[in-house]
């Protein structure tokens, strides 16, 4: 078993993954992985980008992979290659904590993020409008104001429908609600600092008792969930 | 027999400032959605809807004005919100004012036969599901690439001119995304997409995005 850390991802995906696969008792090795997710060539010649990824797996000789990017897991998928996610293979009686008390909004924009009902139990889901609206990192390099303006919408929504934090499960959302927050805020003149994004291998790697490092990265702070720790 | 209980999108751009959601609640002896709303514009002189529209939305799902109200229970319950396909554009309860679609046609009349406006009408909800529209309210619609793709198909000598029409960055194909409520069209805008880089009309795009290239790997690795 292969654990796919892809080396232009930042830690928000990979941090505590090494840990966590501890945690659940699965034999791994790391495999550092670099592939260039051309979004535009996935949207304009999938045959082109998939038989790309193709060729980059093959060389890596993988027969079975984790993979903490779900973006990246499904993109694996449409190949021949076997992987699984890692939402996939959490032991939810390993759990230290079930998010009980906690208003949580899960982003479903690019992918459904429902398999995190069975995990975190305990959690309040938030609905809100915009939680399946796609996170405007496609617009990025040609019409920046919109997808500051869809990315704006979707987090606001979220933290006005009274979440206490964000759940992300791939890294170009992170980027987009995280990373860019200064950006988001300041083109929707609103506040949001109290605010702030997790992504799903952080969420469970604070619920198995661990504390990632990642977490004093981030732009918008965490704070609520450090009573866990 | 089972209580309906919902309430209708209510707006008159004539005499409201807001809209609001008025209650009704009757015993369930229609058949379609259309003979709901036929007895609601009975009872209520204000209420108002067109017929020959097509679709409306009913709990944030599109449904057709033929469909049945059982159809509508099994997916929403007995209680359930009414709305137009658009409450931005709502002009009288559930009827829209569609000059912005409308005016997009305008763009094929120079490539395009005048009947071929009645397919474009037709192809309304397309441009209302447009999942990019909300934000992006100056996006021609997902409605205009499979009129686009259907025009190419009729008109083939006018085919470079109409893949042109569809390739501005602003408001053209680059603002698609996958319609979550009809797919049954992304195939026809796929070959869309693969023709606009055969003749080359994205290589404006191709240009920008290798400058912007280097601007993004710069991006990622400064997380």
């Amino acid at each position: 078993m292969k654990l796919i850390k892809h080396s232009r991802h930042c830690d928000f995906i990979n941090d505590s993954a090494n840990e966590i696969l501890k945690i659940l008792n699965i034999d791994y090795n790391d495999c550092a992985f670099s592939f260039n997710h051309d979004f535009y060539l996935k949207e304009y010649d999938f045959e082109k980008y998939n038989n790309k990824l193709k060729e980059e797996l093959s060389k890596y000789n993988i027969k079975d992979m984790i993979v903490c990017d779900r973006v990246l897991f499904e993109d694996i998928k449409k190949t021949s290659f076997k992987a699984m996610f890692l939402g996939d293979i959490v032991v939810k009686d390993l759990l230290k904590h079930n998010l009980s008390g906690f208003n949580v909004a899960f982003y479903n924009g690019l992918n459904d993020m429902s398999y995190v009902k069975d995990i975190f139990d305990g959690a309040k889901f938030v609905k809100y409008k915009n939680m399946f609206d796609e996170n405007g990192y496609r617009f990025i390099n040609f019409n920046e104001e919109l997808s500051y303006k869809i990315a704006s919408s979707i987090v606001l929504d979220a933290y006005d429908s009274g979440a206490d934090f964000m759940v992300v499960d791939d890294c170009y959302s992170f980027y987009m609600f995280d990373y860019l927050s200064a950006k988001l805020q300041s083109y929707s003149n609103r506040d949001f600092d109290d605010f702030y994004i997790l992504s799903f291998t952080e969420l469970l790697a604070i619920c198995l008792g661990l504390k990632p490092n990642s977490l004093n990265k981030h732009k918008l702070k965490v704070s609520l969930l450090w009573k866990f720790l | 027999m089972k209580k309906l209980d919902f309430k209708i999108f209510r707006f008159d751009s004539k005499s409201d400032y807001e809209f609001y959601y008025k209650p009704y609640v009757y015993q369930n002896t229609f058949s379609t959605l259309k003979d709901l709303l036929n007895q609601v514009k009975k009872d209520d002189i204000y209420f108002d809807f067109d017929e020959k529209d097509s679709y409306l939305m009913v709990n944030e799902f599109y449904f057709k004005l033929d469909d049945k109200i059982e159809q509508i229970i099994q997916k929403c319950s007995n209680e359930f919100v009414i709305e137009p396909l658009s409450t931005k554009y709502a002009v009288k309860d559930l009827i829209t004012n569609d000059e912005k679609f409308l005016k997009i046609f305008d763009m094929f009349k120079p490539f395009v036969d005048k009947e071929d406006f009645n397919l474009y009408k037709s192809l309304k909800v397309y441009y209302y599901s447009s999942a990019i529209l909300k934000y992006n309210d100056d996006y021609i619609g997902d409605s205009a690439l499979i009129f686009a793709y259907e025009m190419i198909k009729l008109h083939g000598n006018h085919k470079y001119n109409l893949l042109e029409l569809i390739s501005n960055p602003e408001n053209g194909i680059l603002n698609h995304v996958e319609n979550k409520f009809f797919n049954e069209h992304e195939e026809k805008i796929l070959e869309l997409k693969k023709m606009l880089i055969k003749y080359e009309l994205l290589k404006q795009i191709w240009g920008q995005y290798e400058t912007y290239k280097t601007f993004k790997t710069l991006r990622l690795h400064k997380w």
